[in-house]
């Protein structure tokens, strides 16, 4: 299947320490991805990266072919890209549905689009409904909703404008563990939509209901995969020279320190 | 739309910041308000008083340029060559062809003389030399005649000084020459009517007057008797007048001061009776105790860029520098515009200094809001909306504060405008009068200076003031017109008519506005120089 978003090469830097060293990747659809690695691995910065909220000092993105270095990072991030914050980041002063219907409202602003501001409110309040909050809540304002309806809220932002790509930091880092589940399922429905959904994580609950785990080493991504599959090689390898270096054989070879004696001797 | 619509929920969401921002923003406007609508109503006096200003002006000798000429090119000439070469008073004839000017809408003449009462005619005394009087008891002469001093308020026969320097004799009685009815302004303002008889037909040469009631009743005078009048400096040279009209007078009829008439004693002819007078003392008198008379013309303008173009006019008649145009009108009318415009001018003052220090408040208060809302523009940029987009919702948010907060502000500002700036222009006008009172050297308020009130035309009562400081002229108001009754400085109104108009209201907008952009800015150059990647990672 075609890439919806590919990784070229991306390096990036913070002053001497280089996070990002050349990192490559293509994303498709219908997927979750999640990122794993350590802390300060980068992972966060190449989310970022991937927004458009910065700029690679090397290597190009490119949406759908097109590069995303050359194209407005506002619009890109307004109509392209949905971008899920660990704390949410929505406008507390706003309703729920206020929130998503200003997203909309952006996307059809910078792509100058005629719209009608009363079909933008029905849409938000499906679009939030499709991420399990309903049209009562919607109304209120987001200070006064939990962490894992405002997770949805900032989810349902991210989709509203029907963008092909999500991309979630720690989306559930400062939920509950039966959220995180309800998070999750969310995500897989938007997978099972067509989205391609790429999540930032440590949590190995998320990364194990991922359909692919990408893993950020040394300012690489690495497939999972080719990760489990060098280390059965090197595991392979071990068990091989171990047992190269010491074969089995009679009982005279075992060493006087581990044979048995005759009383230890099941007769 | 979208940028506005989301400025004003903003604004509606966020009430106690808005509402912090408002009553700033009001008291600014509030004092603008003030300020600006005392200087609309300075500017709106001062075009009403100049387009109800009847303009007048003399012709007179312009003593310093005269006396430049006069000491000769080495500038030592002796007293005697200084005198002998300073320019006369000009000419009836030459007043007439100065007359001639387009921007003249009328010209009048006055002769006056001093003359004793013969006979039992007697003058009127009221025993006080204070100053005050009107204006129709002067008469004109050089400084150098309004410097004698003589102990004579009283009746004729008295210490005199006779054969002044610069000519006039001094006489119990003024004797004035009206060339038109138009030049008797007395009677033309309302200030004197004739209760009894009538007024002299205009330019005759009978040998009729009219006399003061006060004169009349001292004497025992009525409409139809005869009086005699004598040359002061030789007693058997008189001549008959018949009473025609005895006038009454609400001015002040007190004399000036030692040596001048008191004004009861004015003595009202035709310019051509006195002058038929005058010239038959010439030629019975011994020389330099003929009867002298004095003319003075008055121009009669309209207005003052008439008076402006009349003095340029003058000049191409042929009119010599040693001469000058001089209007008391006008003086006058500045100085009793002086209050309002000083008050205008520290009105002004207070805008800028209201202004800066506004602009100042507005710009702190934005840059410590747009830091606290920097969370918010880090979100709004991180789900794509651009700086500028964020700058304008910002400033949009402070407009929308902003207009309200002014209408409110301007609207008490409005209410408030004309008791305030009315008790600004009585400071404004006791501080004038006290600095009047330092050019006299005196500690204490001058007396009679007709204390500018700030009166403008429509608002100014009572006699026209005679405070007209007129520059170095020898023609003052022969009670001949210059004196206008409608100048402003009248002791009159001390109310400000405070005006708070539509320019007002716009120029008050405009400033705050203009206040509230400086503010803007502040919040522009942080949104402009925020990161949102920086912003969300750096919050707590």
């Amino acid at each position: 299947m075609e890439n919806v978003l590919s990784l070229e090469k991306i390096g990036y830097s913070y002053g001497d320490n280089r996070v990002l060293k050349g990192v490559d990747a293509g994303f498709e659809r219908g997927k979750i991805y999640a990122i794993v690695g350590k802390s300060g691995a980068g992972k966060t910065t190449l989310l970022s990266v991937m927004a458009a909220l910065t700029r690679p000092q090397e290597g190009k993105i490119f949406w759908h072919g097109q590069d995303v270095t050359a194209v407005d990072p506002y619009e890109y991030r307004s109509k392209e890209i949905g971008v899920i914050f660990q704390d949410f980041n929505l406008l507390t002063q706003l309703t729920a549905v206020e929130n998503v219907e200003l997203s909309l409202e952006l996307s059809k602003v910078n792509g100058k689009e005629k719209y009608d501001r009363k079909a933008l409110q029905e849409k938000a309040y499906r679009v939030l409904e499709s991420v399990g909050i309903g049209r009562e809540l919607a109304d209120h304002r987001v200070l006064k909703l939990s962490g894992g309806q405002r997770q949805r809220v900032a989810i349902a932002r991210a989709i509203s404008y029907d963008s092909d790509i999500v991309l979630a930091d720690e989306p559930t880092g400062n939920l509950d563990g039966e959220t995180q589940i309800e998070i999750m399922d969310v995500f897989e429905k938007l997978a099972a939509q067509g989205k391609c959904v790429i999540i930032v994580t440590h949590s190995d609950y998320v990364a194990l209901r991922a359909s692919e785990k990408l893993v950020l080493r040394d300012g690489h991504l690495i497939d999972e995969k080719d990760l489990q599959r060098e280390a059965d090689a090197e595991s392979a390898q071990t068990v091989a020279t171990t047992v190269a270096a010491h074969p089995v054989g009679t009982a005279d070879d075992t060493p006087e320190s581990d044979a048995l004696d005759a009383s230890e001797r099941i007769s | 739309m979208f940028i506005i619509r989301n400025a004003l929920r903003n604004v509606g969401r966020t009430k106690g910041r808005s509402i912090l921002m408002g009553i700033i923003i009001m008291i600014l406007a509030f004092s603008m308000c003030i300020g600006l609508s005392i200087r609309e109503a300075s500017s709106q006096s001062g075009k009403a008083a100049l387009a109800n200003l009847s303009v007048t002006a003399q012709i007179s000798v312009n003593r310093e340029k005269a006396m430049e000429k006069a000491s000769g090119s080495s500038g030592q000439a002796s007293k005697s060559e200084m005198i002998a070469n300073m320019p006369k008073e000009l000419t009836l004839t030459q007043l007439k062809k100065s007359a001639e000017a387009s921007s003249v809408k009328s010209f009048y003449y006055t002769l006056s003389a001093s003359v004793d009462g013969a006979g039992d005619f007697s003058a009127y005394s009221s025993g006080t030399s204070s100053s005050g009087s009107s204006a129709t008891a002067s008469f004109t002469t050089t400084a150098a005649s309004s410097d004698s001093t003589t102990g004579a308020t009283a009746s004729s026969g008295g210490d005199d000084f006779k054969g002044g320097r610069g000519g006039m004799n001094m006489g119990d009685f003024t004797i004035t020459g009206y060339s038109s009815d138009e030049a008797m302004t007395d009677f033309t303002d309302g200030t004197s009517e004739i209760s009894s008889g009538s007024m002299f037909e205009e330019g005759t040469s009978d040998m009729v007057c009219v006399i003061s009631s006060t004169l009349a009743k001292y004497n025992g005078l009525s409409v139809g008797d005869t009086v005699k009048i004598a040359n002061p400096s030789d007693s058997s040279e008189k001549y008959k007048l018949k009473i025609v009209g005895i006038y009454t007078t609400t001015s002040s009829q007190t004399a000036m001061g030692p040596g001048m008439t008191d004004s009861a004693n004015n003595i009202y002819v035709s310019y051509n009776t006195l002058n038929k007078i005058i010239k038959a003392s010439a030629k019975t008198a011994d020389d330099g105790e003929e009867i002298q008379g004095r003319l003075n013309g008055t121009y009669v303008l309209g207005s003052v860029s008439n008076y402006n173009k009349f003095k340029k006019e003058v000049k191409s008649l042929g009119l010599s520098s040693s001469y000058q145009v001089v209007s008391n009108d006008i003086q006058a009318y500045e100085n009793s515009a002086k209050p309002l415009k000083n008050l205008a001018k520290y009105a002004g003052y207070f805008l800028i200094v209201i202004f800066g220090v506004g602009a100042a408040v507005l710009l702190v208060m934005n840059i410590f809001s747009a830091r606290e809302r920097k969370y918010e523009i880090g979100v709004l940029s991180a789900i794509g909306m651009k700086k500028k987009q964020i700058s304008r919702l910002f400033i949009a948010e402070i407009l929308a504060v902003t207009i309200v907060g002014a209408g409110a502000g301007g609207l008490v500002g409005a209410l408030a405008s004309k008791p305030i700036s009315t008790k600004l222009l009585a400071a404004s006008t006791a501080s004038l009068q006290s600095q009047e009172s330092d050019s006299f050297g005196r500690g204490g308020s001058p007396g009679g200076h007709g204390g500018p009130g700030g009166g403008m035309p429509g608002n100014s009562t009572g006699a026209p003031s005679d405070s007209s400081s007129a520059s170095d002229s020898s023609s003052q108001s022969s009670g001949s017109g210059s004196s206008n009754a409608n100048a402003p400085g009248a002791n009159g109104a001390t109310e400000t008519p405070s005006s708070v108009n539509l320019k007002v209201i716009l120029e008050m907008m405009g400033l705050c506005l203009a206040m509230s952009c400086v503010g803007g800015a502040a919040s522009v150059a942080v949104i402009n120089r925020s990161e949102p990647l920086e912003i969300l990672q750096s919050r707590d």
